[in-house]
């Protein structure tokens, strides 16, 4: 196979270089001919080509803009995700109508100033009233997007009052969750204490890690109206949490914490009525690619009404089930065994 | 008489060759290891096709994946063996294909492709230079990029299959193989590629740098420069400044591939 392969990427090369010579030899023997109405007539064909490209691809971008419509994502079900999706819509008509104006001009334009003898070129080489024009422009038309959603940016990552610490945690390939419990603190974890029944490696002696709560599994609930801060870690490589209809994403690198807060602000259930989809869930992705399985790694996110929330929290995993830690000795020697990374 | 004539005729023409040196080449000089700039880009412009098309035919094969994730594709076992077996696409060897595909995009279509074809055979013209400043760099530049493809075309074919951790290779996935398996010789054989590229690129980058800074031809000052070699221009400072950073992280890390052994072994045998 891999000879077949290789032979015919051969024989490949071989016939681009008699095509080559050829395309050489030719125009050598049939030298410049061109007569001016011929250029003429090759001129008209193309700017006509140019219209009909214009119209064909403008048409097509209208078209596909409104059936492909029907495959975005519903409204935000977050409360900062409502002011992203109002810049994008922003910069979305901003660049539409650019688009097609410009695009406009271009087609029409070869095709208006085609060289057919009528007219004759003109040389005009500067206006800088016009070049003045068109960099201010948009120069002040970007400055007031980019400061627009810096100051969005510095809404969704300011500290929030009352929000409630989750820990977002991500392996090959699948997702734990962790809730910080009444202390409203996530106690303290190692990557040397990961076992099969400590998946996050939780440090029982820490007194913070008792009340904590994980999930065990592939779903996790949050509540309805609260102001949540996720705390994002890996075990292993880089991953990526991606909630696409609360319209936050955040990388989870390991070694590192790293933060994203948001509320939600429309429970499954009304999302349900929303789309028309009995069958709709939220979900959390792994947005970068991870590994072999990386297409798995997918947990169904449940928003509940705080009641709900706190009933479910009651059928997960409690941090105080974990075993206390062995003593740092003992520790040293477990983990050159262990293989985790 | 007519003996004299032809003689001096013969002359006349040795004369020719002696002012005009390009005349005399063979085929090898003049398609092969050519110094001319026309001729580089036609190579470069060749290559980087051949190259698309190999990475469109990934595309291919990944993208029947995306669009039919129920259907059997037959013919995928006998195109690529044990990553298509029973008609379906292993999911690790997604992650090489798109991985793979993107690279050759990025590289060896976007970046090697497009700057090598058309900054080498703009940039004399639209400045006025015969030549690009050094021809042997050049062709140094150019032939370093073969390398480069043709270590990138074989790694797809090993057995634990090429480098798949995305195009942008974020460690530790792609340096650890218990992370993927082709996070091993894979991704080794991706960063010797890599280093050739950025090599040719560098080779390249300081040429046009030189050429259009140095070969301008009489009364074309930098202000008259045509902005495609502006462009040209900046893109190659950019690369120049960028791809060093770039080289140095790959050539440690590939060298902490290739050499680890070796090194180990010295400093194995240094402390006995
Ligand atoms: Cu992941």
């Amino acid at each position: 196979m891999t000879l077949l392969i290789t032979i015919s990427i051969l024989l490949g090369i071989l016939v681009l270089v008699r095509l080559m010579t050829i395309v050489q030899l030719s125009s050598e023997l049939t030298g410049s001919s061109d007569s001016q109405e011929e250029q003429i007539r090759h001129n008209n064909s193309n700017g006509f080509g140019f219209i009909v490209f214009m119209v064909l691809g403008l048409g097509l971008f209208i078209y596909m803009t409104i059936d492909y419509s029907k495959h975005l994502l519903p409204v935000s079900a977050s409360e900062h995700g409502v002011g992203l999706d109002k810049l994008l819509n922003i910069n979305w008509a901003i660049i539409g109508v650019v688009f097609f104006i410009t695009q406009i001009a271009l087609f029409y334009f070869s095709y208006k100033y085609r060289d057919n003898k009528k007219h004759e070129a003109y040389f005009y080489p500067e206006n800088y009233k016009l070049e003045l024009i068109w960099t201010i422009v948009p120069t002040i038309v970007l400055t007031t997007l980019i400061i627009t959603g810096l100051k969005q940016w510095n809404g969704i990552f300011s500290e929030k009052e009352n929000s409630m610490n989750v820990q977002v945690y991500g392996y090959q390939f699948a997702w734990i969750t962790r809730y910080s419990g009444p202390d409203n603190t996530l106690g303290k974890s190692n990557y040397k204490l990961i076992t099969d029944d400590n998946p996050l490696g939780l440090d029982a002696s820490d007194p913070a890690v008792k009340d904590d709560i994980y999930t065990t599994g592939n779903e996790m609930h949050i509540p309805l109206g609260q102001e949540l801060k996720f705390q994002f870690n890996a075990r292993d490589v880089i991953h990526s949490a991606y909630f696409p209809h609360f319209r936050a994403q955040m990388n989870l690198v390991p070694g590192m914490n790293t933060f994203f807060s948001f509320k939600p602000t429309i429970t499954t259930a009304e999302m349900r009525k929303i789309t028309g989809n009995d069958k709709f869930d939220y979900v959390l992705l792994c947005n970068k690619i991870c590994g072999v399985a990386h297409y798995t790694m997918k947990m169904k996110v449940v928003v509940d009404t705080p009641a709900d929330f706190k009933a479910w929290l009651k059928s997960q995993k409690k941090a105080s089930e974990v075993k206390a830690a062995p003593p740092v000795s003992a520790l040293n020697s477990t983990v050159k065994g262990s293989n985790s990374i | 008489m007519e003996v004299k004539q032809t003689a001096g005729v013969a002359v006349e023409h040795h004369d020719d060759h002696t002012h005009e040196h390009d005349h005399h080449e063979t085929f090898l000089t003049k398609y092969i290891f050519s110094q001319d700039h026309k001729t580089i880009a036609k190579q470069y412009l060749i290559t980087a096709i051949i190259m698309a098309f190999f990475g469109m035919y990934m595309s291919l094969i990944f993208r029947l994946q995306l669009g039919f994730p129920e259907t059997k594709f037959a013919f995928l076992e006998s195109l690529i063996g044990k990553w298509g077996k029973g008609g379906r696409l292993d999911p690790g060897f997604y992650m090489a294909l798109v991985t793979i595909h993107g690279t050759i995009m990025v590289f060896f279509v976007l970046t090697g492709g497009l700057s090598g074809t058309f900054s080498n055979l703009l940039i004399p013209l639209q400045v006025g230079a015969r030549d690009m400043a050094s021809g042997f760099l050049n062709m140094l530049s150019f032939w370093f990029f073969f390398l480069s493809c043709a270590v990138m075309t074989y790694s797809v074919y090993i057995e634990t299959g090429p480098a798949a951790g995305g195009w942008t290779v974020y460690p530790p996935l792609s340096a650890l193989p218990q992370a993927m398996p082709g996070s091993g010789l894979g991704m080794t054989l991706w960063l010797v590629s890599m280093v050739f590229f950025i090599i040719q690129s560098l080779l390249g980058g300081i040429n046009y740098i030189c050429t259009v800074i140095n070969l301008r031809t009489k009364g074309m000052s930098m202000t008259r420069l045509p902005l495609t070699v502006w462009a040209f221009f900046i893109t190659a400072i950019l690369g120049v400044l960028t791809f060093p950073v770039l080289l140095q992280r790959l050539y440690f890390w590939s060298s902490t591939e290739v050499l680890a052994q070796v090194f180990i072994f010295q400093i194995f045998l240094l402390e006995v």
